[in-house]
């Protein structure tokens, strides 16, 4: 305890503190102040975001095509998109920008189809594992001192 | 993002630099903790995307690589920092030359919402390449091996 307590004297753990207190003041003011509109937010009031520019990139999938474009959903909840790409497939991720229109349903002038994602997830995995290896034979963790010492 | 398996590939070619080599393991480490400390919790829970916007961002991957840098020993605490760093900068390296369909990465948060990108290919396309990265790691580990024997 002694050892831990010279380890981590006054200064180190106010550092510490400092640096948290910065990163949770970075994702707030991300959180709070990011200027995108999002299609959750149109769908949440629609007359205000009526005719709005938007973009649709975090884990929107393709539920079904229809002749002039396709179904979206995202976070649960799906929207009629209105708009074109040679890949559109049921069950592909997908971003695009459009506009959002208060009836229910968005105007795409953009559309990306992010085809193989899900193989590019899984293939991501392997390096973190590979890392994760390397690190546990390099590092060790010293319970006492509260820090990683190499082996 | 290019997949991490191509981050990865770019940070182990460095690695075998003879000021890298010691490091390597911090250089790796730099290089996967952009996307592991911010894809994972959006693609499991969607809803909080909006908190994660910060998280790719390099003025808040400096700030946790020094948080994280303080739990290591203090001889090697500042070459885990620089080596870390090193690595998410070998990482943003790559991201800069890919293209979105809307706004790309926000370099300068929390400064500016402006993104910039010199677009060259869409995040999943580096995947095409990622079997050669692969197959190179092998060849080069196998020979290293090899020489040691």
């Amino acid at each position: 305890m002694a050892e831990r307590r010279q380890n981590w004297p006054g200064k180190r753990i106010l550092f510490v503190i400092l640096l948290l207190s910065g990163q949770a003041g970075l994702i707030w003011y991300g959180r709070v102040y990011n200027p995108a509109i999002t299609l959750q937010q149109c769908l949440a009031d629609p007359e205000r975001y009526d005719s709005a520019r938007i973009e649709v990139a975090t884990e929107a999938v393709i539920t079904a095509i229809s002749d002039d474009g396709f179904m979206l959903r995202q976070m649960g909840k799906e929207i009629k998109v209105v708009g074109h790409s040679p890949d559109l497939r049921a069950g592909e991720f997908v971003s695009l920008t459009g506009i959002y229109h208060k009836e229910g349903w968005i105007e795409s002038d953009k559309i990306h189809v992010a085809k193989k994602r899900r193989v590019k997830i899984a293939a991501s995995l392997l390096p973190v594992l590979v890392v994760l290896v390397l690190f546990g034979k390099k590092f060790t963790f010293n319970l006492r001192r509260f820090e990683f010492t190499p082996r | 993002m290019p997949d991490l398996v191509t981050h990865f590939a770019a940070a182990y070619f460095v690695s075998h630099l003879q000021k890298v080599r010691q490091h390597r393991v911090s250089l790796y480490m730099g290089t996967i903790l952009p996307d592991l400390i911010s894809r994972p919790v959006y693609i499991l829970f969607p809803k909080l995307y909006p908190y994660t916007v910060a998280l790719h961002t390099p003025v808040f991957l400096i700030l946790f690589s020094l948080f994280y840098s303080q739990f290591f020993a203090k001889s090697i605490r500042k070459d885990v920092f620089l080596f870390t760093v090193s690595g998410m900068a070998l990482h943003f390296g790559l991201d800069l030359f890919q293209r979105h369909i809307g706004s790309g990465y926000l370099w300068l948060f929390p400064l500016s919402w402006n993104s910039f990108e010199i677009g060259l290919y869409w995040p999943e396309q580096p995947l095409l390449l990622t079997p050669l990265w692969v197959l190179l790691i092998l060849i080069i580990e196998t020979v290293i091996r090899l020489r040691r024997i």
